[in-house]
């Protein structure tokens, strides 16, 4: 399964080179498709789209560490790629390098000042799972097993010139001004840059794991400070199968509204209580222990969201404000989904569509009970990414909008829903949190 | 300050040899993972007095023309890699190939040698470039001795003439 380092592209040069191949073809493809249009054979856009997603596909697939974690997010989070390719991004997770045994020790003396022997009873020099900035062993110590995670060196230091590989062809690809584009980016390297750091994670792992210790049916486990440090995290070891193999193989329904409520509890505690969340909700984070209980894993994408920005969110989720359209309005702006120097058609434009795209993410936290395998939700939440991809309005000159922090809450809760779906769970909704947000007029 | 450069060089091999041998994991370690426990062994004892080590690496101004100090460090690093090579030629990880053989001592030794260079100017925090680096040298320097294609190749071109 894990594949040697020395087969990977990771010099600068392989990968720039690779980059550069795509974008030609990428270029190509315009051309040809323009050279079409031009003798008057008819061809659409979409097979135009189609060709250009596959030439990506293929480009970001040969890609690891960082850029593969870039190309993930761009293709979870903005639906440029369709979601068949999507998809196949979030399993090339595992298939990553692997270290040799003499830098495990390495790192271990490097940032620990000791051997393994040293430091555990038992250490196994072989990883048991690979990721696109580390790997994970297996140890013990005093009776307990560890999960003991490194990462790769040089992964933190080469995420900017990978941002700026991937970058270009990324902003060809949908068609949009790089400065337009500029604070996602940003964004997108501070979240990595956090991933990086473990002991940022071994912190927010440790505060999430201590607020979420009231949650029926979650585990969150324990971290050790002093087995980890920057480049190494220490935490319990815990037996369980992957979400995907439980969405794959569980059959009794009740068992899935208890997994997904406990979830969905989790997600809603930290966004509502502390407005701080687990940005990162795909299936390979999570396993099912053998007596149902959910355990999450990896708290390198933890977002925080300021307070104010969470209320003017939030705060569209309340009827009274979506039926007031002045106080709407004053929620929209706050969001930058609206500027005060748009032209009547713009603004009618975002207005509508951020509305309409608000409406549905916020229908599950108006009811109190709620089928998140409705096929017609599932449905009307992927039709609405598609349509603002499709709309050519979205591609002009500042159209790229909402605040930053939009990205990782829209990206919690594309996860959330589509993780609940794929459970086909039935899930009460606590509306107390909703209640409590102070409404902005 | 001749004398005292070369023993620089030469306890920092032995400290490299006698950490490694004290390594409980080393023995049962391929050849490959061998070298690369060596070297990073051997990185770890030099960054201790990184400043120092860079020094003596800086002497050496011409890349053809070994100064006597460097001199000092091939000769105890071929005592381990030569016996890296006979151990791991007798087990197959490295195919011995007739005429060429004799070129794998310096094989190793340039990987080793661009390694302390690149150690020598890296910048990076904790050295962590340099990590990479070790990584991929001496993978790429094994995989040119371990057995591939082109021996299969010629064995196969062997056969052919044998059975005609």
């Amino acid at each position: 399964m894990i594949t040697e380092q020395d087969k990977l592209p990771t010099s600068k040069v392989a990968r720039a080179s690779s980059v550069f191949r795509t974008s030609m073809r990428v270029g190509a493809n315009y051309i040809k498709h323009n050279a079409q249009k031009l003798v008057g054979s008819s061809v659409s856009e979409d097979d135009l789209n189609d060709k250009n997603a596959e030439e990506l596909f293929q480009l970001m697939s040969q890609l690891k560490g960082s850029a593969l974690k870039i190309a993930q997010m761009l293709s979870m989070d903005t639906g440029v790629l369709p979601k068949s390719y999507a998809e196949k991004f979030a399993l090339a997770q595992n298939s990553a390098m692997a270290l040799s045994t003499p830098l495990v020790m390495n790192t271990f003396v490097k940032y620990i000042g000791k051997l393994t022997t040293d430091v555990f009873d038992t250490f196994k020099t072989k990883a048991e799972h690979a990721a696109s900035i580390g790997q994970v062993h297996k140890a013990t110590k005093n009776g307990k097993t560890l999960a003991v995670k490194l990462q790769y060196p040089g992964v933190a230091d080469s995420i900017h010139s990978d941002i700026n590989l991937v970058k270009p062809l990324f902003l060809r690809f949908i068609g949009v001004k790089e400065k337009e584009v500029q604070p996602y980016f940003d964004e997108f390297e501070e979240r990595l840059t956090d991933e990086c750091n473990y002991e940022l994670e071994l912190k927010n792992g440790m505060e999430i794991g201590a607020w979420s210790s009231a949650i029926p049916n979650l585990i969150v486990p324990n971290y050790y400070e002093t087995l980890s440090a920057k480049k190494i995290l220490t935490m319990d070891w815990i037996d369980g199968m992957p979400l995907q193999t439980f969405i794959d193989t569980e059959t009794n329904q009740e068992s899935k509204n208890r997994i997904g409520q406990a979830l969905m509890n989790f997600i809603h505690t930290s966004i509502h209580e502390h407005q701080r969340f687990h940005a990162d909700l795909h299936p390979g984070n999570f396993l099912v222990t053998d007596d149902l209980k959910l355990v999450v894993l990896d708290f390198g994408c933890v977002k925080t969201i300021p307070f104010d920005f969470y209320n003017f969110y939030f705060s569209l989720a309340k009827d009274e404000i979506v039926n007031d359209d002045i106080a709407l309005r004053k929620c929209l702006v706050g969001l930058d989904f609206l500027r005060n120097d748009d032209t009547h058609e713009t603004e009618k434009l975002f207005y509508e569509t951020a509305l309409k795209a608000i409406q549905t993410i916020s229908k599950p936290m108006k009811a109190d009970v709620f089928n998140f395998g409705d096929v017609l939700f599932h449905q009307q939440l992927q039709e609405q990414g598609r349509e603002i991809f499709d709309n050519k309005e979205f591609r002009k000159p500042n159209a790229m909008r909402g605040s930053r922090h939009a990205i990782y809450l829209h990206r919690a809760f594309f996860g959330l829903y589509s993780i609940l779906y794929k459970l086909n769970a039935t899930i009460n909704i606590d509306r107390r949190f909703i209640d409590k947000v102070q409404v902005v007029k | 300050m001749e004398i005292e450069n070369q023993s620089n060089w030469t306890t920092a091999i032995a400290k490299t040899f006698m950490i490694c041998n004290a390594d409980e994991h080393y023995e049962s370690y391929s050849a490959r993972e061998k070298m690369l426990a060596f070297t990073f062994t051997f990185l770890q004892t030099i960054n201790t007095d990184s400043e120092k080590y860079q020094l003596l690496l800086a002497q050496n101004r011409l890349p053809f023309l070994l100064h006597p100090s460097i001199k000092v460090l091939k000769d105890e690093f071929s005592v381990f890699a030569s016996n890296l090579i006979f151990d791991a030629s007798n087990t197959g990880e490295i195919q011995a190939r007739p005429f060429i053989s004799k070129s794998y001592f310096p094989i190793l030794w340039n990987a080793f040698y661009a390694i302390l260079i690149y150690w020598k100017n890296d910048t990076s925090e904790n050295k962590e470039k340099t990590d990479v680096m070790v990584e991929k040298t001496i993978h790429f320097a094994f995989d040119i001795l371990s057995p591939n294609a082109i021996d299969s190749g010629i064995d196969l071109l062997n056969n052919f003439i044998k059975l005609r």
